[in-house]
């Protein structure tokens, strides 16, 4: 498995009249070809950030310091143009809110011919939209387009025809959130970013949608930002736990919903895992002020295994063999005082 | 089909005001087989409405029924076309300052201000001075002056449009700025912008009708600015010939309200939030 994505030392900062806000801090991170990470983490924890940074949409915020490479291209140092290019055809995603996410003024057939268009000519005005219509004929198009959707299971659930003459407001949130995916996949990209894809589902549609992208993720590299455990497991080969602007612990998907190993990990998943009748755990505290940490270990205040040093100094990231932690707990002894 | 009895049915007030702009644009097309008579043509001056000449004669002669079909021309004419001057320029200018934000923005709506503030008659009418007499003058004097409301009001909506999801996902998808605006921006701004559109119709025929009055129109064309300004010179006010100076007084008030009303129905209808105020 060759290396596609590599994130060094990533940091994005927004500023505001209040000050600096850290929205990621030191992000290391890769994704081998034809590999399924997901990333989770509480809300407000920089996940989405991290993965606009990857596409280089976190304007207002800035990438402060740090590298991306896609395949050995370094992302980071792209003019605007050229990483245009990128989008869409090299990274493309699939966006967490279905409701908002397609044009009310286009039906989805338009859309759909949309991002093919862009994939064909780029996403200039005039070769899109002039050439666009004459690059390839219209019948050629609509194939493809039937193509995608129909692997998506959108074939044989409603007929494609009427469909792509619907608008978005017409459709159930189930079939607007594989819309997105079809228009992601459009763009034939290397890697496939999805936003929460099951969060803005009810449960019928979110089982529909999970099936799509577990057939998906078998054929190519994708990343799955979620705080829902269950598309997590069913989808993801290796996992990454965000904390405050940084991965805390990774690992193969299974060894971290078995044997977490970072006290946050740990209670991030009793969160979820409940019977009937158990008292309902939570992890006392609030989310992260992303503007003023606590000096140390940015969990120690929540942390209910925290220890004197813990406060003191930020832990480094302790490697195993497929994972990586970031606690004193298991610090090899350099770190502590 | 459906469609349009859907425009139709919707709203009384709009149709009663497409119903009177649609008259005169058939005034317009029609003049010259449905005047009974040459209006630049001289006769007997000062006559009394007559079934002869509906509205008399003015004071050279001419029938002023026939001035006032042929008027119809000119004034929807102008407003149009200055209209269409207005909202394109305004449109561009919003749509750029919005997208594109940061200095740009800064400096088009400085401009923007600056025309705001500026009084755009005294301004209109140096302008006009300057250029001379003349329809195309006068559509281009509107056009290049009326369009900083619109800037204005399309920026607005713009900034908040930029801010959306299917523009944000577009522009994952590798789509560039150009694309954007053109293919997610303007629709959705197209509503408000119709409406805007024709509220500028109505602005620029007043402007129209104002310039004109002041001598500021083509003193050979007939419009209804220039009826209304021979009979105050020529004695039509003083003289008392309400004939003269009412019809084309009442064309541009009821140009004025058909249009004020099309816009708020295409507001509204854009907009459905507002047809309970609008109702009361």
């Amino acid at each position: 498995m060759s290396e596609l994505l590599r994130v060094a030392n990533l940091s994005v900062v927004f500023d505001t009249p209040a000050g600096l806000v850290h929205a990621n801090r030191g992000i290391n991170l890769t994704v081998n070809e034809k590999e399924t990470l997901g990333i989770m983490g509480e809300s407000g924890c920089g996940k989405t950030v991290l993965f606009l940074s990857l596409l280089r949409l976190q304007q207002p915020g800035r990438i402060a310091s740090g590298s991306i490479a896609f395949d050995g291209r370094q992302l980071t140092g792209l003019t605007a143009s050229e990483m245009q290019q990128v989008r869409g055809r090299q990274i493309a995603l699939v966006p967490q809110d279905h409701s908002t996410a397609l044009d009310p003024a286009f039906t989805v057939g338009q859309q759909l011919d949309e991002a093919l268009m862009i994939r064909e000519n780029g996403g200039g005005l005039w070769k899109t939209s002039l050439m666009g219509c004459r690059a390839r004929d219209r019948s050629a198009r609509l194939d493809e387009i039937r193509a995608v959707l129909s692997e998506l299971a959108l074939g044989e659930l409603v007929d494609t025809g009427r469909l792509l003459a619907r608008y978005p407001h017409q459709l159930s949130g189930g079939i607007r959130q594989r819309v997105l995916i079809a228009m992601a996949l459009l763009g034939h990209p290397r890697m496939l970013i999805a936003d929460e894809p099951t969060t803005a589902l009810d449960r019928a549609s979110r089982a529909q949608t999970l099936a799509v992208l577990n057939a998906l993720c078998r054929r190519m590299t994708m990343l799955i930002i979620s705080h829902d455990l269950e598309a997590i497991r069913t989808t993801c080969d290796r996992v990454a736990v965000m904390y405050g602007g940084r991965i805390i612990e990774t690992g193969p998907m299974l060894s971290v919903f078995n044997k977490p190993r970072h006290p946050y990990t740990r209670l991030f998943l009793s969160c979820q895992k409940l019977s009937r009748g158990d008292d309902l755990p939570e992890i006392i505290g609030d989310v992260l002020n992303l503007m003023d940490f606590p000096p140390g270990c940015s969990f120690h205040p929540r942390c209910p295994q925290a220890m004197p040093v813990c406060s003191l100094v930020e832990p480094a990231e302790v490697h195993f063999d497929d994972a990586m932690v970031a606690c004193h707990l298991y610090g090899s002894g350099e770190n502590t005082c | 089909m459906s469609r349009l009895r859907h425009i139709l049915t919707n709203n009384k007030a709009r149709n009663a005001g497409v119903a009177i702009l649609l008259l005169f644009a058939l005034c317009a097309t029609l003049a010259p087989w449905i005047a009974p008579h040459d209006p630049w043509e001289f006769g007997p001056a000062f006559l009394h409405p007559s079934t002869t000449n509906l509205l008399g004669t003015n004071d050279v002669g001419q029938d002023i029924f026939s001035e006032l079909l042929y008027g119809t021309r000119n004034s929807l004419l102008v407003g149009f076309a200055a209209a269409f001057i207005a909202v394109s320029l305004g449109t561009v200018v919003g749509l750029v300052a919005g997208f594109r934000k940061g200095v740009l923005d800064d400096l088009l709506m400085g401009v923007t201000d600056v025309f705001l503030v500026v009084p755009m008659l005294p301004l209109a009418i140096l302008v006009s001075v300057y250029l001379g007499p003349s329809i195309w003058n006068l559509i281009l004097v509107i056009g290049l002056l009326w369009w900083p409301s619109t800037a204005r009001v399309i920026r607005s909506q713009v900034l908040s449009i930029r801010e959306s999801g299917y523009v944000e996902s577009a522009r994952a998808l590798g789509a560039g700025d150009l694309w954007l605006m053109w293919r997610h921006v303007l629709p959705n701004v197209l509503p408000l912008l119709m409406a805007k559109f024709v509220l500028t119709v109505a602005m620029a025929m007043l402007m129209d009708a104002s310039l004109s009055f002041l001598g500021l129109g083509d003193p050979i064309a007939k419009s209804w600015g220039m009826m209304l300004r021979y009979a105050f010179m020529r004695g039509g006010f003083v003289g008392g010939m309400w004939w003269w100076y009412v019809p084309p007084g009442l064309a541009i008030g009821l140009c004025i309200l058909s249009l004020t009303l099309i816009s708020f129905g295409i507001e509204e209808k854009s907009d459905p939030r507002l047809k309970r105020v609008l109702e009361r």
